[in-house]
């Protein structure tokens, strides 16, 4: 009987071994931008700096302008062939407005660019539209890959900015995420929390 | 006395479903991995040492691309045996995330009685197939059809795919029919047989033929992580850098398919043992699942990543 439990102990250490080093291919560095404007929370603008490996592979398919820009056509194009298909994977972000997530993801001015010659940077806007009350509200958002294939630095508060705050009293602040893991030990990535109300 | 036999075959059958390779998904076209419970289960236990890995291998990656473009100026052998040895470190740790090469290699050797001198055989030539085929299909894209690269890389990668795991579905079938019939090899694991094992016949251990047969599929769809570093060097115009980073990656990823293959193969043998004893008939027929679930878990493989394929 041990030497079966010892051989099931076995096993079960070799799973963890197999299955516990994931394999990130691409490497991106988030910022975000918090926008007020008109009495609402309009929106994050969300700034995706990439390695430069993944950086090259893109930028072997389209040359920027000098000054880093792309051009309309360009940007069309990069968003059709390496942006659209993350809806699939809810752009990475996970949002709850309160307590309730967000299921569709809107995203506007996807803007690629290049900085420092050679890194790629994709920035967008996501429209909230929040309208900002006497009393206070909670916005959470988390950004990670729950394939892998993508690790996204882990979030820091100067890695993020508020806009437009004239009259909203706005605290920031990096947590745990609230979700329960499905797991013990499952990886959950930080939160980043917006609490926000007119200030008196 | 079957019961520990099949939980032992459903826990190692469960643990080989980990190898799930996932498309890019800012390339991939309208997709996104089916996520299952197996997903479920290998993201809970890769999830707490993905936090701790993810920067490690950013910082390999990241020093692995300034490293070579410094070589652009200098090509110094320091430099050069520096940019080895990352890539050699990048090749052990890219390999050791989920993939369907060392799927592919463990229900191989579950299925079969392998030696643990022909895991490193074929975890190596994996390896090789692997990067190799990654370095064809980026300079082919790249200096020959020169078409939007991303969506190259996706498309070769999809006819690859396509026809691999057909073969490999084929094979598994193959097996799973031999085993099933009890046209196993008689098992030599007590009895030591003289002579090298790739002679002949099943009892000598595997034939190399079927150890290429293998490891051909096993590897030749483009190791993603080898398709970026190449890409990289090559668009700084050095195709000897890309040739020896590659070579570096490769030796690493087939450090870690061996040694996954060996443990596969240690754990197979340990675990037989353990649940047998001394008993001859029972280690034949314990032996006999095991072998049973690694060819079925190869079919199954195939089949899926086939049928997802179309």
């Amino acid at each position: 009987m041990r030497a079966r439990g010892a051989a099931l102990v076995v096993v079960f250490g070799t799973v963890a071994v197999v299955a516990a080093l994931a394999h990130p291919h691409v490497f991106i560095n988030n910022k975000m931008t918090v926008l007020f404007d008109g009495g609402k929370l309009k929106g994050m603008t969300f700034r995706w700096a990439f390695d430069d490996m993944f950086s090259e592979m893109i930028l072997t398919d389209f040359k920027p302008n000098v000054d880093g820009n792309f051009s309309a056509k360009q940007i069309a194009t990069i968003k059709g062939g390496a942006f659209d298909n993350l809806e699939n994977y809810h752009y990475f972000l996970a949002f709850f407005i309160g307590k309730k997530p967000l299921r569709k993801i809107r995203i506007e001015q996807f803007t690629p660019s290049v900085v420092e010659g050679s890194k790629l940077i994709y920035s967008f806007f996501v429209p909230l539209d929040l309208p900002v009350t006497a009393d206070e509200q909670t916005v959470r958002v988390t950004v990670y890959d729950d394939t892998y294939f993508v690790a996204f630095d882990l979030m820091h508060a100067d890695d993020v900015v508020v806009k437009g705050d004239e009259g909203v009293s706005v605290g920031l602040s990096i947590e745990k995420t609230k979700v329960k893991p499905l797991w013990p030990g499952q990886y959950m990535p930080d939160n980043l929390v917006i609490r926000f109300k007119e200030s008196s | 006395m079957k019961r520990p036999a099949l939980v032992l075959a459903l826990v190692l059958a469960s643990s080989l479903c980990f190898g799930q390779e996932v498309p890019n998904p800012f390339t991939a076209q309208n997709t996104r991995p089916r996520t299952g419970v197996f997903t479920t289960i290998t993201s809970g236990a890769a999830a707490f040492l993905f936090s701790l890995m993810a920067p490690v291998q950013k910082m390999l990656n990241e020093s692995l691309a300034s490293m070579t473009r410094a070589l652009k100026g200098s090509r110094s052998l320091g430099g050069l045996l520096l940019v080895a040895a990352l890539a050699l470190a990048y090749g052990i740790f890219h390999a050791a995330g989920p993939g369907h090469g060392k799927t592919i290699v463990s229900s191989f050797l579950l299925a079969n009685e392998g030696k643990i001198r022909q895991s490193f055989i074929i975890g190596y030539l994996v390896a090789a197939v692997h990067a190799l085929s990654a370095l064809t299909v980026v300079l082919v894209l790249y200096y020959l059809i020169r078409g939007i690269f991303a969506t190259g890389v996706e498309q070769a990668n999809h006819y690859i795919q396509l026809v691999t795991f057909a073969v490999i579905t084929l094979i598994g079938a193959v097996m799973l029919v031999r085993r099933s019939m009890g046209k196993a090899h008689s098992h030599a694991h007590h009895h030591e047989h003289a002579g090298p094992d790739d002679a002949q016949g099943p009892e000598a251990g595997l034939t190399m033929k079927s150890l290429l047969g293998i490891a051909l599929p096993a590897g030749v769809i483009p190791c993603p992580g080898a398709v970026a570093v190449v890409l990289f060097a090559l668009s700084l115009h050095m195709l000897a850098v890309s040739i020896l980073a590659v070579s570096s990656i490769s030796l690493g990823m087939g450090t870690t398919i061996s040694a996954t293959g060996a443990v596969v193969i240690l754990v197979k043998r340990g675990a037989i043992r353990a649940v047998a004893g001394a008993h001859e008939e029972r280690d034949m027929k314990i032996r006999r699942v095991v072998e049973i679930a690694g060819a079925a878990i190869l079919f199954l493989f195939g089949l899926v990543f086939f049928l997802a394929q179309l």
